[in-house]
């Protein structure tokens, strides 16, 4: 009896044998439950509050765009925009510059590589926090390494300023978010089997070849993948430039500043929902032009 | 002379490990040469030496007349087929295949034509487009094997090129890799440790040991008179007796072991009267005897301990004593049965006789010293 009920039940219902597929997305359905229902509560309830919130004029009623006029007709806006992207864009390219060749060395497990490896990590066990005041100690206008440049190099015109420049941040993003680059970028080219590239070379392909029309396509799902979570980290970076970033402000410091600061939540609202328009627009872009990386792909 | 390949004195090590210790090999146009031995005996260290892909820490590697030992890879013009394929798994077969081509700079519409007249060399016409996940084990290997082929290197190199394909399937590209050689005339090295398809594929074959090669020969020539243990042993799957040296003249020794007698043709590492030898019989050389013995014959006595069916015949276990025991293959119109006495007779030519060491060693490193 108990039997009989037990493979009616997993056959997905009385005399069903074949019924396998249906009773498969039942119960893929019934998994995606929590994730959805997960999703709805924290991220499109909020969404749409604030979605809400940026549409709705200062006195409480009716439906006005006008905190987004004046945010597109505002060159102030757009610079800070464009200030978001170009860190976000800088810290992207430059994470994966350092990260192909790292990965390169890594994977042949020289002297030091895991030293090397754990140092790259390192970033993320430090609290970003903690990360970005040590930076200011280490780079500030009075800090070590400036007092150290100064007795090195005493014709130097000046201290180098760091903190509170543009290069400044991109040092401090680039510290913080490239190690999600450096980790897939490594697993990736760790994943290709040396014999493939050892095809190439015995095909006659020299080293830059090899790499270009082999190693390099082979690791890009890796690279891609993880220099999109760079990119979005630094996209929303917040503490760092909130505490390194002087009179450069960026989207998200300026929507705390606009909303907790100033009260204002409607122009933040509506700044946040730019952001979110403008970090979809990139990584629909981004993932739709980096699907092939080398054209022709045999380079 | 007209050596396509030349290994001198070819060594590496890895830290203490003797990959390859002083190798020597020549292989003549158009030539195949199986380097044959077991697992770690540093097959494939030889082959990357010969593609450059590892620096050999002394002797020089010659192909086509010119030293390469210090060329680059991508310089040398070897074809190399892999035992886990390695096709680039983001290019399509024809693009695999063609890669060689486009790296030399042919250019696109030749590159296309050649390819696809490759892949119609290994039996894969219309399957160019496909990527090579789309393919069965076989039909990659075949692409490898286009790939190899495409741009008529002077030297290719298997290496194991059968070893991840099912049984069926690799007899087919035995045969396919032995006709493709045939046709185009390459000159090949051909690692394996199947000792049935260096037999049957091979010009000639190495029998490589702890880095060592053993011997070289045409396939009847190491089947048929092994220089030492070693090679006597990985051969044929010979049945061994372990024992005394009787008797020695001219054209043979007597070993004597649990009080059976065997006379054995020994033509290196020959034992001494008295000294403890072993003696490798060949399957096909021992029958059950019915009547006399002939002359060049000796007679052992056996029970039979277990059978195996083959379908076309029948493998019997037999024990020659407690610790010998022996297999032999019948035909289905002899039958034994199980607990049977039986009087077996080995004829002499099949059966090798070697010196064995003071430490009861296989002898081989003797024989190694007195080859090199
Ligand atoms: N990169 C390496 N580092 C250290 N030792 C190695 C390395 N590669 C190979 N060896 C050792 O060198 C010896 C020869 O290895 P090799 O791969 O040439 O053997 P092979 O004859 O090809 O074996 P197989 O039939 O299993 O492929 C082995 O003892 C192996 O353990
Ligand atoms: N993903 C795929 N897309 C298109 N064709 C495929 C795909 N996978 C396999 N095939 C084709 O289906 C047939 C059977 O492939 P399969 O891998 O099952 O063979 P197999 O019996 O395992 O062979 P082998 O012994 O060579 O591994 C082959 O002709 C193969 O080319
Ligand atoms: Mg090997
Ligand atoms: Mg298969």
């Amino acid at each position: 009896m108990a039997v009989q009920f037990l493979r009616r039940l997993r056959s997905g219902g009385p005399g069903t044998s074949s019924a396998r597929h249906p009773g498969g997305r039942a119960v893929t359905a019934a998994l995606l439950v929590p994730a959805i229902a997960f999703l709805a509560l924290f991220f499109f309830y909020p969404i749409l509050i604030t979605f809400g919130t940026s549409i709705t004029p200062a006195n409480g009623t009716g439906v006005t765009l006008e905190e987004y006029l004046t945010i597109l007709s505002s060159p102030k806006d757009w610079g800070v925009i464009a200030l978001t992207l170009g860190l976000a864009v800088g810290t992207t390219v430059i994470s994966v510059l350092l990260a192909v060749p790292l990965a390169l060395i890594l994977r042949r497990r020289i002297r030091g590589h895991r030293a090397l490896r754990l140092l790259v990590l390192a970033p993320l066990m430090i609290l970003a926090l903690v990360s970005a005041l040590g930076l200011l100690i280490l780079w500030d206008r009075n800090g070590w390494l400036n007092l150290l440049f100064s007795r090195l190099l005493p014709f130097s015109d000046g201290p180098l300023q760091i903190d509170y420049t543009i290069p400044g941040l991109l040092i401090f993003y680039t510290w913080l978010y490239s190690p999600f680059t450096i980790l897939t970028t490594l697993s990736a080219v760790e994943g290709i089997d040396p014999n493939v590239e050892e095809a190439a070379r015995v095909s006659g392909a020299a080293p830059w070849r090899v790499f270009r029309s082999v190693t390099l396509p082979l690791a890009w799902p890796g690279i891609r993948a993880g220099s999109v979570l760079t990119f979005l980290l630094a996209f929303g970076a917040f503490s760092v430039p909130l505490i390194a970033g002087g009179n450069h402000r960026p989207l998200p410091v300026l929507i705390y500043t606009e909303a907790a600061v100033f009260q204002n939540f409607e122009r933040g609202s509506a700044l946040a929902m730019v952001m979110a328009v403008v970090a979809l627009a990139a990584i629909a872009l981004y993932t739709r032009f980096s699907s092939k990386p080398v054209r022709g792909s045999a380079g | 002379m007209g050596a396509m390949i030349e290994l001198v004195d070819v060594v590496k090590r890895y830290g203490d490990v003797v990959a390859c210790n002083r190798l020597n090999l020549a292989v003549d146009q158009g030539e195949l040469v199986t380097l044959l031995g077991a697992s770690g005996c540093g097959k494939t260290t030889a082959l990357r030496c010969i593609t450059g892909s590892l620096r050999p820490d002394g002797g020089r590697i010659i192909i086509d007349g010119r030293d390469v030992t210090d060329v680059p890879t991508h310089k040398r013009n070897i074809g190399v087929v892999f035992q886990n394929f390695a096709l680039f798994p983001h290019l399509t077969v024809v693009d695999n295949v063609g890669y060689p081509l486009r790296v030399r700079g042919v250019r696109s519409a030749e590159r296309r034509e050649r390819a696809i007249e490759a892949l119609r060399l290994v039996r894969l016409d219309g399957l160019g487009g496909r990527f090579p996940r789309e393919l069965s084990g076989g039909q990659q290997q075949r692409v490898g094997l286009a790939r190899a082929i495409v741009y008529e290197p002077t030297v290719i190199l298997f290496d194991e090129p059968l070893s991840n394909l099912d049984a069926k399937l690799r007899l087919e590209m035995r045969e396919e890799i032995a006709s493709l050689k045939d046709r185009l005339g390459f000159t090949s090295i051909y690692v394996t440790h199947d000792q049935e398809e260096a037999l049957s594929l091979s010009d000639r074959i190495a029998v490589m040991k702890d880095g060592v090669v053993h011997q070289v020969g045409r396939p009847t020539e190491i089947y048929g008179a092994p220089k030492t243990a070693f090679v006597a042993e990985f051969l044929g799957n010979p049945n061994r007796l372990t024992g005394v040296c009787v008797e020695r003249t001219e054209d043979q020794v007597v070993v004597e072991a649990d009080g059976q007698r065997i006379a054995a043709i020994a033509e290196s590492d020959t034992p001494k009267v008295g000294e403890r030898a072993v003696v490798y019989v060949r399957p096909e050389s021992v029958r059950i005897r019915n009547g006399t013995a002939s002359a060049d014959e000796s007679t052992l006595r056996a029970t039979v301990v277990r059978s195996a069916f083959l379908g076309d015949s029948t493998e019997y276990i037999l024990s020659l004593s407690d610790s010998v025991s022996w297999h032999l293959r019948l035909e289905h119109t002899t039958r034994l049965t199980v607990g049977e006495a039986v009087d077996l007779s080995a004829l002499r030519a099949g059966c090798r006789a070697f010196a064995l060491g003071e430490s009861a060693d296989d002898g081989t490193h003797r024989g190694a010293s007195a080859e090199a």
